[in-house]
């Protein structure tokens, strides 16, 4: 029953490989088709919620994976103008894609840019949605070395 | 405790459901001379060319008072406030005493003056869509005074309802209170290729008809005929009641860090309050929306007794041009631009042919201002970097070739890691600390 509590995916940067297999199954997790071999043909590609970047810092390479973080007081929940995006009593941050104009207010405040553009005929914003269609998560099951884990958070 | 809300839309909304959040046992009472349901005024254009309808409009649900046990008197207006009392008088001669208030009280269309003739509308209210939606039927032509946001919005969705329209723009440039004329020229040509025409560097001399509008003479000798006008000069904050209360006003009403205003017990928020600019380090008139929420928040956190902050903050905002994402932040205007600023623009034109761009301002190793248009990914990011006044000069290169994420500047934020006190920002930092 993964609705019920406050859980987050956290992330571990000693064990990502940067072999990109979360971004991979986000993507494929959100498509229509749900199908690796199909997801890409699809008339508005599927967006990951979830992307790998390169990082250098004191000159050590290393990888790194980001999707939402359900910050405690979410600038893109109080910059929505439409109220599509909201804050459950749960604490995730979630976004009603049917209210969402596409403005793009909430990808100019995120601080860690993990909101993302659905382009098509009718554009909306995108961003990790805690997997509704599933019982456990795309990406945690795709990561190969555990690098990703989810731990429920206690109020 | 009795705290009483005066407005109904961005921070009045915010603050009543903030309270109502934190602390059940708060009365909570909302005055809105508006008496309608909680919608979004940056939609309200839409509902012109019907595009949208109220209902698509509602920034929350309609039962959002009963469900969350928040008072309201809708259709009264504060006719004045008694510091001394801790009470407020309605336009029925009602007094309601608080124990808190906020003032929440927005801010109203600039109108040319003294104009009586029909068909001269503001556009911020559900109402003025409205009445401007019904006027413009049987007519053909509309003329919007303003090149800003309101203006550009106006202009789109009286063309969305098949009009022809005029916009007549004082400066040089349109949008220049957010965007420099670089940008402008893009967005400007996306307008004129919907049909929009523009007088720029117009100044209005008079409207004419007899009892209603039949053109608008401007200062440089034309004449355009029109069957409606929108005003669009700007809005003007609502602080007559809190200047004639005696509390301090300059633009708006002054509030420090945490909304409150010089009397003790009694907060501000929203377009009505002027806060403090990060960037422009000067009390500054910010009308938009997320400010205006977050003050609503703060406002309310600080009257509950916790000690609530606002963030560092600039202006934002955003516009939609066909399939374009236009975006802007901080010292972004026409007028912001100085010589003591490093300009950088790269712009290409993908396969579409329209034109995508990226503007940085920089200003002694601090981003200090940036517009998209097309590609906004990431945005939030340099957003962080400006609001946060990071010194950016390692990862400098980066960020003007385009390509930056949140791992580009993490390097920079990990050095000035004092200006984070976010968990989010905490949990990054010390998850990197135990593998470098």
């Amino acid at each position: 029953m993964k609705k019920q509590s406050t859980v987050r995916i956290i992330f571990n940067i000693a064990k990502c490989l940067s072999c990109r297999s979360c971004e991979l199954a986000c993507a494929v997790e959100h498509s229509r088709s749900k199908d690796p071999l199909k997801a890409h043909l699809e008339k508005d590609t599927p967006v990951p919620r979830r992307n790998i970047s390169l990082l250098e810092v004191k000159e050590k390479k290393m990888c790194f994976t980001l999707t939402c973080f359900n910050c405690d007081t979410p600038l893109c929940v109080e910059s929505c103008i439409t109220g599509a995006m909201t804050r459950t009593g749960e604490g995730n941050v979630v976004l009603n894609t049917d209210k969402c104009i596409g403005c793009g207010m909430c990808i100019m405040v995120c601080p860690f840019g993990v909101i993302k553009q659905q382009q098509g005929e009718i554009r909306y914003m995108v961003k990790c949605d805690m997997c509704p269609d599933r019982e456990d998560y795309a990406c945690i099951a795709a990561c190969p070395t555990g690098a990703l884990e989810c731990k429920e958070e206690e109020h | 405790m009795k705290v009483v809300i005066i407005g109904n839309h961005a921070a009045g909304l915010t603050a009543a459901e903030t309270l109502k959040k934190l602390d059940q046992s708060c009365s909570v009472l909302v005055i809105s001379k508006e008496d309608v349901p909680p919608y979004s005024r940056c939609l309200v254009a839409d509902l012109i060319p019907g595009k949208k309808k109220i209902e698509d409009i509602l920034f929350k649900d309609e039962d959002f008072y009963r469900k969350n046990k928040i008072d309201t008197l809708f259709g009264r207006e504060a006719l004045s406030v008694q510091p001394d009392k801790n009470q407020i008088v309605l336009d029925t001669k009602q007094t309601i005493s608080y124990d808190h208030l906020i003032l929440a009280t927005g801010a109203t269309p600039v109108m040319p003056e003294s104009e009586t003739r029909q068909g001269v509308f503001g556009l911020r209210t559900i109402e003025d869509a409205a009445a401007i939606k019904k006027y413009v039927k049987d007519k053909t032509k509309a003329v919007v005074l303003g090149g800003g946001l309101v203006g550009i919005k106006a202009a789109l969705a009286l063309r969305q309802a098949g009009k022809e329209v005029c916009v007549l723009v004082g400066s040089n440039s349109i949008l220049s209170q957010i965007i420099g004329c670089e940008e402008a020229e893009i967005a400007e040509a996306y307008l004129k290729r919907v049909g929009i025409d523009f007088l720029k560097q117009r100044s209005l001399k008079a409207i004419v008809g007899k009892d209603k509008v039949k053109a608008v003479l401007t200062e440089q000798g034309e004449t355009v005929e029109c069957g409606l006008v929108i005003s669009a000069k700007g809005v003007a904050p609502r602080k007559k009641l809190a200047e004639a209360a005696g509390i301090e006003c300059e633009y708006g009403i002054l509030i420090d860090d945490r909304c409150r205003t010089n009397i003790e017990n009694i907060y501000a928020a929203g377009d009505t309050a002027q806060s403090r600019d990060t960037l422009r380090k000067a009390a500054w008139l910010n009308s938009i929306w997320p400010l205006a929420v977050e003050e609503g928040r703060v406002a309310a956190e600080n009257i509950l007794g916790r000690d609530s902050v606002l963030r560092q903050r600039t202006s934002m905002n955003s516009l939609v041009l066909g399939e374009l994402s236009l975006i802007s932040c901080g010292l972004s205007g026409l007028r912001d631009e100085n010589e003591q600023m490093e300009k950088i623009i790269i712009t290409d034109s993908p396969h579409t042919g329209t034109q995508h761009m990226k503007k940085f301002l920089f200003k002694d190793n601090r981003l200090v201002a940036f517009s998209l248009i097309g590609d906004i990914s990431h945005a939030g990011v340099l957003n962080l970097l400006l609001r946060k006044e990071i010194d950016i000069s390692a990862i400098k290169r980066k960020i003007i070739s385009g390509r930056y994420d949140f791992a580009t500047v993490l390097p920079v934020l990990l050095e000035d890691r004092g200006k984070f006190t976010e968990p989010e920002f905490i949990n990054v930092f010390d998850s990197l600390v135990k593998v470098t």
